[in-house]
């Protein structure tokens, strides 16, 4: 299981802060938060694991961290 | 504050003057940039922007903060300090939310360095906002 954190719009279509998934992969875990929440299909989002963002698929091992991060809108 | 990088609430007026006293410390530094976001009564469907509410991945938030800092320091030699200071929570319509300012050596580093800076905290801030209306 690892530690899902949403935030932005990724929070107010889940209803979740967080919650704990399973999935060996972003990839996967993608697919899950899709097909858990089918409105997460037209958010584009990004993954960070352990508070860094990533640029490609990454594995998860349990207990990572791993935020749901929708476009920035800062400023 | 709730780290140096994020404050609940609006950059008021007098955390602003405390931010430009502290770019004051290095009299070497003979140009200050600043640039201050603030929200804008925009209007939506018919409906006017009262207020955004923030929120951050505070984790993150500061080390992409400080990594913003290093790489304007690095990519502009004549800076001496970068401050950056981005709210969270409720901001209304008119209030800042977000400071930036550089101190340099001369005006040239210290006026593209702040616009750089600002680029890359819109490009790299885990930061999202909700319009409150």
């Amino acid at each position: 299981m690892v530690k899902v954190i949403y935030f932005g719009a990724a929070r107010e279509i889940t209803g979740k802060a967080e919650e704990e998934l399973a999935a060996s992969d972003t990839e996967r875990l993608k697919q899950l938060i899709i097909v858990n929440y089918p409105e997460m299909r037209s958010l584009p989002f990004r993954f960070a694991l352990n508070g860094a963002l990533l640029k490609e698929v990454a594995t998860l091992e349990r207990g990572d961290k791993i935020a749901v991060l929708p476009p920035f809108a800062g400023g | 504050m709730k780290n140096k990088y994020l404050i609940a609430g609006p950059i008021t007026a007098t955390i602003i003057s405390e931010l430009m006293t502290l770019g004051n410390e290095d009299p070497s530094a003979g140009a200050v940039a600043v640039f201050i976001g603030r929200v804008r009564d925009d209007e939506q469907d018919g409906k006017r922007v009262t207020a955004i509410e923030y929120s951050a991945y505070e984790e993150m938030a500061v080390k992409e903060t400080e990594a913003v800092i290093n790489t304007v320091r690095s990519a502009f030699s004549d800076v001496r300090s970068v401050f950056i200071v981005h709210s969270t929570g409720i901001v209304k319509a008119g209030e800042a939310s977000l400071f930036i300012m550089i101190t340099a050596g001369h005006r040239d580093h210290a006026t593209r360095a702040c616009r750089h800076t600002l680029e890359m905290v819109k490009e790299r801030l885990p930061v999202w906002k909700k319009e409150l209306f």
